[in-house]
């Protein structure tokens, strides 16, 4: 049962980044604007400099069988060998596991994707990982003080928490954190610092890494604690909560044997939806501190359409919300015996 | 070609070689061979380059051991960082955040035309259907083929008001393409059409354009066509709107109406050259040190390719512009591109508002001897760099 | 005015204990109070006695407040519930006088409860022997892992489930399984007193019986007392040993329970009576009582049961008549039987 179920959801997943492949190919080439002249606002680029630039890419070749570009949409020869369109040039690379050279940066998109998905989850890893634990225990504490003052003012500090632009947020605690705690403005590293030893280079990172992980931490905690909030209030209205309470367990146990966990449940999904989503990146909190991460990066590649950039990106976004999903999924079976059993 | 092998470096005998002209343009350099001041030591893509003293070099070596050029993601967060003395030198900032430097006694302000001076432009589509280019649609509104109409349209742009408001004074009165930046070839004895509402609407009256059916726009004389224009610019320009949003007042009052919408720039390039698919387009530039680029974007031969965006053709100016690309006086050269901006003010195939400014500074506690005076401003070029020495 | 012999059953009760009663009920008010709305006086002075091995059923529609006063017993009613007067004294001790760690211990292992709905009053995400096995453990700190699940495993086969079936979760049980569960959950820690609250409203008929069969069992065999809340007065007939009938939060009548279903001298437990299917009879005319109970928040000035009551008087709207002491153990509150009232409250006077 469990097993048939778990590879259920497995084949699911596969077939979805398969079809995410597929799409994000297509997607790309939707959106009007030309690689060989994007990001270079230069009307000096002479029709030969553009040419070379698409026989350099592969883009002079057919989109795929019968398509020149899809927009605007050019007609081209339907009897070309398939394997010699772009379309499956791309799947073909992507089975040998070549993402390809960015246009822009002439880097390969798996380097860079590397680098930049690496800063993201260091980040973010961290931010997700204390707003989680904040969240959960401000919620918790709220929900069980519920109607008091402390559960007001956690209430009214996850409210605003939550409601606050995270720029505007980000742009006042870098003002505060560099005047008054002498951190630095922007960037992950200081300049130079990889002369420096492991352990200073580690401090030189966490001193950069504490105003985007607070700005990170503050924005998704209030979220974190609202929902948990509400989930542990609906819980412990239950019945059961009350038959535990009538079998003289005091209100830690009730707490700890029967209401947390079950209030974890929604939480789970929402915790790997957002996990699964910023891997993306959070586009502002990396402009305001100049983090070097995956959000502008795919920022960027949009405006230079720049599609081995993009359709790498994208795969590694949509990989990793499914990944994320399916995670949501296995530890949902492990957290409530309805599902794995039913 | 001449004009792009302004472009190209000194480099060793083995690179250049036996390179051709057109091998030596395309040539890109990866490996970040050079003979300047200063060395690559580090680069991080979008996070800095480090760059080390060339004590090799075969100028005056510069007397910094080297030079952190580091970007940061916002604006804000750069001034910022020169307040807390992170950085000491900026080469950017929000033009709100002026006032407050101007007033911090550890920093030094230095205002002037940028390395690379931007135009900021107004673009007209003078294209008639029937000159209408291979891909154009030519869907210009008829009356801005009327020079008449295009003058009543500059008297009524309050350049003054737009520097003041869009870059709170940061800027110079536009003429033509050709900015103030570029030194001896911009013209500056030209007269400009003064800001004067009145002067604006009695062209317009005389001319025949009169509002016929009392809405408060005024119709062609013909009576059919309002003189309603779309007005467009570029999403990624912040100051888009709010040119778009002066310009419609002032407009406003000589009875002509615009539809104002911003569009990504890849949807502006699609409607604007060589569709011709827009009436009028706010844009812009960035120059060269020379002028040929730009005197080049009003030429008949450009209208096919794109570069022309506003299709104006006129076969003196492009007489001149063939003269002045093989003239190898510099002097005569720029009598031949001083009498093209002065045809291009006359016919107006663009409105010019202004010419921006570039605002740098640099903490006076950290380092002196920034070349400050020259008439363009770029702390952070080599030039300046080789240079500073710390404050003693 | 119908009778129903219940001698049938007689023999299978214990006669009322002479002893000290297990549970004493004097005067219980609560309120419910959640400003600014006027208070609801949900339970106004309801006092019973319950002995060992006795079942007292707790009648009444829908609203009348039964579940509040099962809940005040064990002093679990939601925080706008309020005790305002009287006293629970379990085996001599006075529950509303413990502080809340002291009240804590004696739930389950002295009081117990069967909730209306197992479905939900099972914790869905825990195994079903898990939960009974916390009961267990909450009151003896002592008890070994091993000696734990083999008192489960009796419980359960003393409510007639497998004792295989202790790892599986509530949703993998039957209604019925899930409502002996509970039961089997409710005995773990042999309590003197359960109070059962509807158990078996929405089971089938089958079940039903089932479920009242394993009760009146227990109580035969363990001596449990038992407040049993229904509305259907066959289970009443069928295994209480005296009735006590709410309504609008008031005693209507306390009686025992051949003489309430025969001589019922309260309207409202007549009218009860009317409403409820003969067996011998099936084709009699049903007489719904016609109306609702009052609202609790806002209460007639008289008798809460005038505004329905077929023999209601001038009398009746002015004033609340008490609740009258009559021969044989019976207590009705109205006006009616006031001139063959013993006395007041009679011997149900606990001061
Ligand atoms: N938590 C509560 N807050 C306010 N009023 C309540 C609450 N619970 C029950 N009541 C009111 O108390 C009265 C008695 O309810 P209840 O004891 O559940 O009746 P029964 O069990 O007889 O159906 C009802 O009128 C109900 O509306
Ligand atoms: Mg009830």
């Amino acid at each position: 049962m469990r097993n048939r179920r778990l590879i259920n959801k497995v084949a699911w997943a596969l077939f979805t980044i398969c079809f995410v492949i597929v799409l994000n190919f297509f997607l790309f080439r939707i959106l009007p604007g030309d690689p060989a002249r994007a990001g270079i606002r230069d009307p000096r680029l002479t029709a030969e400099a553009q040419q070379a630039i698409r026989v350099r890419f592969g883009l002079d070749k057919p989109v795929i069988n019968c398509f020149a570009s899809i927009n605007p949409p050019k007609p081209a020869d339907c009897f070309v060998n398939p394997l010699d369109t772009q379309f499956f040039i791309y799947v073909g690379n992507l089975f040998r596991g070549e993402f390809g050279i960015s246009y822009h940066s002439n880097q390969p998109v798996a380097q860079v994707l590397a680098e930049r998905t690496w800063n993201t989850l260091l980040l973010i890893g961290v931010a997700q990982f204390l707003a989680i634990i904040l969240g959960v225990a401000l919620g918790v504490i709220a929900a069980w003080k519920l109607g008091t003052p402390v559960d007001y003012s956690a209430l009214i500090f996850s409210l605003v928490a939550w409601s606050l632009p995270t720029f505007w947020l980000g742009i006042i605690l870098l003002f505060w954190g560099s005047t008054n705690l002498g951190l630095p403005i922007g960037g992950m590293v200081t300049p130079g610092m990889n002369y420096a030893s492991i352990w200073a280079q580690v401090i030189d990172v966490g001193r950069h890494m504490f105003l985007p992980t607070l700005t990170y931490t503050i924005v998704f905690l209030g979220e974190y604690m609202l929902i948990m909030r509400s989930s542990l209030i609906d819980v412990l209205s239950e019945d059961y909560v009350l038959t535990a309470k009538a079998k003289g367990l005091n209100s830690y146990q009730i707490l700890k044997a029967h209401a947390l966990r079950n209030a974890m449940l929604p939480m789970v999904t929402i915790i790997a939806l957002n996990l699964g989503f910023t891997v993306a990146g959070a586009v502002q909190i990396e402009t305001v501190f100049s983090w070097p991460g995956l959000g502008g990066a795919i920022y960027e590649a949009v405006g230079q359409r720049d599609y081995p950039m993009l359709q790498g990106a994208f795969l590694l976004l949509a990989v990793s919300v499914i990944v994320a999903n399916l995670v949501a999924d296995l530890l949902y079976t492990y957290l409530d015996p309805r599902v794995q059993l039913e | 070609m001449e004009s792009q092998l302004f472009s190209l470096y000194i480099l060793p005998e083995h690179l250049w070689g036996e390179k051709t002209a057109q091998a030596a343009i395309d040539f890109t350099n990866d490996t970040m061979v050079g003979s300047g001041p200063f060395k690559l030591a580090e680069y991080r893509q979008n996070q800095f380059v480090r760059l080390d003293t060339n004590q090799d070099y075969y100028g005056s070596v510069p007397k910094v051991d080297g030079a952190i050029l580091q970007t940061y993601g916002n604006q804000d967060a750069l001034v910022q960082a020169l307040k807390t003395g992170e950085v000491d030198m900026i080469t950017e900032m929000p033009n709100t955040a002026v006032a407050a430097l101007r007033n911090d006694a550890n920093i030094q302000l230095v205002v002037g035309a940028p390395l690379d001076p931007g135009v900021t432009d107004i673009i007209f589509n003078l294209v008639p259907p029937d000159q209408c280019p291979p891909d154009g649609k030519c869907t210009g509104h008829p009356a801005l083929k009327d020079l008449t109409v295009r003058k009543a349209l500059a008297h009524a742009t309050d350049k003054q008001q737009l520097i003041d408001i869009v870059l709170l004074g940061l800027g110079t009165p536009g003429l033509t393409l050709i900015p103030d930046g570029l030194g001896v070839y911009y013209n500056n004895t030209l007269q400009d059409y003064a800001f004067d509402i009145a002067t604006a609407n009695k062209l317009l009256d005389d001319a025949g354009y009169k509002d016929v059916n009392g809405d408060g726009v005024r119709e062609t004389p013909d009576g059919k066509a309002p003189l309603s224009f779309r007005l467009n610019w570029a999403g990624d320009m912040s100051s888009g709107p709010r040119i778009a949003e002066l310009l419609s007042k002032t407009w406003g009052e000589i009875g002509i109406k615009v539809e104002m919408q911003g569009l990504d720039p890849d949807t502006l390039t699609s409607v604007c050259c060589p569709a011709f698919d827009y009436d009028i387009i706010i844009w812009g530039w960035g120059s060269d040190p020379d002028p040929a680029f730009l005197l080049s974007v009003m030429t008949t031969d450009e209208i096919p390719t794109g570069t022309s965006e506003s299709g104006y053709s006129n076969p003196e100016y492009d007489e001149l512009f063939a003269q002045q690309a093989v003239e190898t006086d510099k002097e005569k050269r720029k009598e031949l591109i001083w009498e093209m901006q002065a045809i291009a003010l006359r016919d107006l195939p663009y409105i010019i508002p202004y010419y921006g400014q570039n605002v740098q500074a640099f903490r006076k506690d950290r380092f002196q001897g920034w070349i400050t005076d020259s008439s363009k401003i770029a702390l952070e070029d080599p030039s300046s760099l080789s240079l500073i020495e710390p404050v003693k | 005015m119908r009778t129903k012999d219940v001698t049938a059953h007689v023999d299978e009760k214990m006669p009322p204990t002479a002893a000290k009663p297990v549970l004493s009920v004097c005067s219980l008010s609560v309120d419910y109070v959640a400003p600014p709305k006027p208070a609801a006086h949900a339970v106004q002075d309801v006092s019973f006695d319950l002995g060992r091995g006795e079942v007292l059923g707790l009648v009444g529609e829908s609203g009348c407040g039964k579940s509040t006063l099962a809940l005040a017993l064990m002093r679990l009613l939601p925080p706008a519930g309020r005790i305002v007067n009287g006293s629970v004294r379990l085996q001599d001790i006075e529950l509303l006088d413990l502080d809340e760690a002291r009240m804590a211990s004696l739930r389950w292992s002295q009081i117990a409860m069967v909730f209306q709905g197992a479905m939900n009053a099972l914790n869905p995400v825990r195994a079903v022997g898990d939960q009974i096995a916390e009961a267990i453990r909450q009151h003896d700190r002592t008890i070994g892992k091993a000696a734990t699940v083999r008192r489960v495993d009796e419980l359960l086969e003393l409510v007639g489930i497998a004792a295989n079936r202790r790892t599986q979760y509530p949703f993998q049980y039957s209604g019925g399984m899930r409502q002996r569960a509970m039961i089997a959950m409710a005995l773990a820690c042999n309590p003197a007193v359960i109070v059962a609250d509807e158990p078996t409203t929405a089971l089938d008929v089958m079940i039903q019986a089932q479920i009242l069969d394993l009760l009146s069992r227990l109580r035969r065999e363990l001596g449990l007392a038992i407040i049993l809340v229904t509305h259907d007065l066959g289970i009443v007939a069928e295994i209480c040993d005296r009735v006590l009938v709410m309504y609008g939060g008031v005693t209507a009548e306390y009686a025992p329970v051949d003489l309430a279903f025969n001589a019922p001298r309260h309207p409202y437990t007549q009218a009860l009576l009317h409403a409820f299917p003969d067996p011998d009879h099936p084709q009699a005319k049903l007489n719904s009582i016609p109306g609702a109970p009052p609202r609790l928040d806002a209460l007639p000035p008289g008798c809460r049961f005038a505004p329905r009551c077929p023999q209601a008087m001038e009398r009746c709207q002015q004033a609340a008549p008490a609740l009258y002491a009559l021969p044989d153990d019976q207590f009705a509150s109205c006006f009616l039987v006031e001139d063959t009232a013993e006395d007041r409250r009679g011997s149900l006077d606990h001061g």
